[in-house]
């Protein structure tokens, strides 16, 4: 039976790691080391492989959780690590500077992968500043010929996370 | 002929209440029966049963109308109709004659509207257009104030969709300047979608709102944000569905999901409420008759259907 896996990117610090340890049933295998780049002021550690997680189905079949390094010179990871993989949740951090062309930069990195499967868009840390409307986001994604669900979410709530992996699986048996 | 149903009540209850029902005869306008293979018209949920809560939970909206909360204390359970263990006929007799009655009293005018007829809450919203309105039933009530793009309520999550679920008699309707706002130090004004979809969601009652285009074509310009009710398999399956490139109609969204009108048009109307629905007229090319289908092995789908089932149980 080939791997289930469902794969978890976007930008350092969205919280990717924190959203798989909100719903996975073990505690999430993590590949942290201490930052050194210009993220160090925000961030102490940042992900330099995967971040993993799982849940077991009802015939004890697992789905894996796998959580991609967030800064673009790990990009050769995430070829690797979306292969055979079921959809995409993309976590946009709307503290940054630029948060619609960083949901750009990963759908185009991921394009090939979105375009067989599927993907979600999830915006996080929206409470903390002014931040592009919703609408902007669907209006970039229309520009790209596609239609994903945006969600305003907190990656600490299970309920949060299910939902975007909820909307991946109709996305997957619908769209 | 109507026809009662039950959930959740002990043998005994069940017993009495075939027996009350046998006994109705002329002391109803309408002839009832108990009866549990057809759909029903009224439905006595034990609200002390907890399993028999969630057995109704998971029932589809069309068969929870008409639910008659049935308990032995006031339960903590957001249904309009109730009666007191044990079952009596006179109590039993007035709330099914209450249900008759509402039924006959659906088509009401709107307070303020220009003199037509609505029939479900859906419609009174939508015609309201951009005023302020206050739907009350005893105390719960709503106000949706449509010139802010807000609301508040004294009800939230499912309370608050099981007071839009009414019928619409049952809501005392007041609009314009005859609103009493609540001050603005006691209650929580939200943005306005989150109500609307619900207003969309449960007070459709399988009627297309009268702007909507049965033989239109449907797609979403965008996701709805779903407010404080988690949206089900239904509402997921159909957000999908109507994300593809071509737009779709009432007639395919059924052969592709195998969803009940009631629940796509419930779907519909919220969307366009919230302002997410782009309708083409169903002049237009339709797309190739079967391309509705999702190419989706069954093998994927059951796969798919694990993973939704065990997201929908959590465990800690």
């Amino acid at each position: 039976m080939s791997e289930i896996k469902i794969i978890i990117t976007g930008t350092p610090g969205a919280g990717k790691t924190t959203a798989i340890a909100a719903i996975s049933e073990t505690p999430p295998v993590r590949t942290d080391t201490a930052t050194t780049d210009e993220l160090s002021e925000v961030k102490e550690q940042t992900t330099v492989a995967m971040d993993f997680g799982e849940l077991t189905l009802e015939d004890d079949q697992k789905v894996f959780l796998y959580g991609t390094p967030g800064q673009r010179r790990f990009e050769f990871m995430w070829k690797i690590l979306v292969q055979g993989g079921l959809g995409l949740i993309i976590l946009v951090d709307c503290t940054r500077e630029d948060p619609l062309a960083d949901m750009k930069m990963y759908l185009e990195n991921f394009s090939d992968f979105i375009a067989e499967t599927g993907a979600v868009i999830g915006l996080v840390k929206r409470d903390m500043t002014d931040t592009p409307p919703l609408d902007e986001f669907y209006q970039a994604l229309n520009q790209q010929g596609l239609m994903f669900p945006v969600f305003e979410v907190d990656v600490r709530e299970q309920g949060d996370v299910a939902l975007m992996i909820d909307a991946l699986v109709s996305l997957l048996e619908y769209s | 002929m109507k026809y009662l149903s039950s959930i959740g009540l002990s043998v005994k209850d069940e017993n009495v209440l075939k027996s009350l029902i046998d006994l109705l005869g002329a002391r109803m306008s309408e002839e009832w029966h108990y009866r549990d293979d057809v759909p029903a018209d009224a439905l006595l949920l034990d609200v002390d049963n907890p399993d028999a809560i969630a057995t109704w939970k998971m029932r589809p909206e069309t068969a929870r109308r008409n639910t008659i909360a049935y308990s032995n204390s006031e339960p903590g359970f957001a249904l309009t109709r109730r009666l007191a263990k044990p079952l009596r006929a006179a109590e039993l007799i007035a709330v099914l004659k209450d249900i008759e009655q509402a039924n006959d009293e659906l088509a009401v005018p709107v307070v303020g509207s220009e003199a037509t007829e609505v029939t479900t809450l859906a419609d009174c919203v939508d015609r309201q257009g951009n005023g302020v309105m206050r739907l009350a039933c005893g105390d719960r009530e709503v106000v949706i104030d449509r010139s802010r793009q807000q609301f508040c309520s004294s009800e939230s999550g499912e309370s608050l969709a099981a007071l839009l679920t009414l019928p619409l008699p049952e809501y005392q309707i007041s609009t314009g300047a005859d609103v009493r706002l609540p001050s603005e130090a006691s209650v929580r004004w939200q943005d306005q979608k989150a109500v609307l979809w619900l207003v969309g969601q449960c007070g459709s009652h399988g009627k297309l709102l009268d702007g909507v285009d049965r033989n239109g074509l449907f797609r979403l310009n965008r996701w709805p944000g779903f407010g404080p009710v988690r949206p089900s398999h239904t509402v997921l399956s159909l957000c999908s569905l109507l994300s593809r490139k071509s737009a779709m109609g009432i007639a395919d969204m059924r052969e592709a999901t195998g969803l009940p009108e009631f629940d796509i048009i419930a779907f519909i109307n919220a969307a366009f409420l919230t302002g997410i629905l782009d309708i083409q007229s169903g002049d237009v090319a339709r797309p190739e008759t079967g391309a509705a289908k999702p190419e989706v092995s069954t093998e994927r789908k059951g796969l798919l259907a694990k993973i939704r089932s065990r997201l929908a149980n959590p465990r800690t």
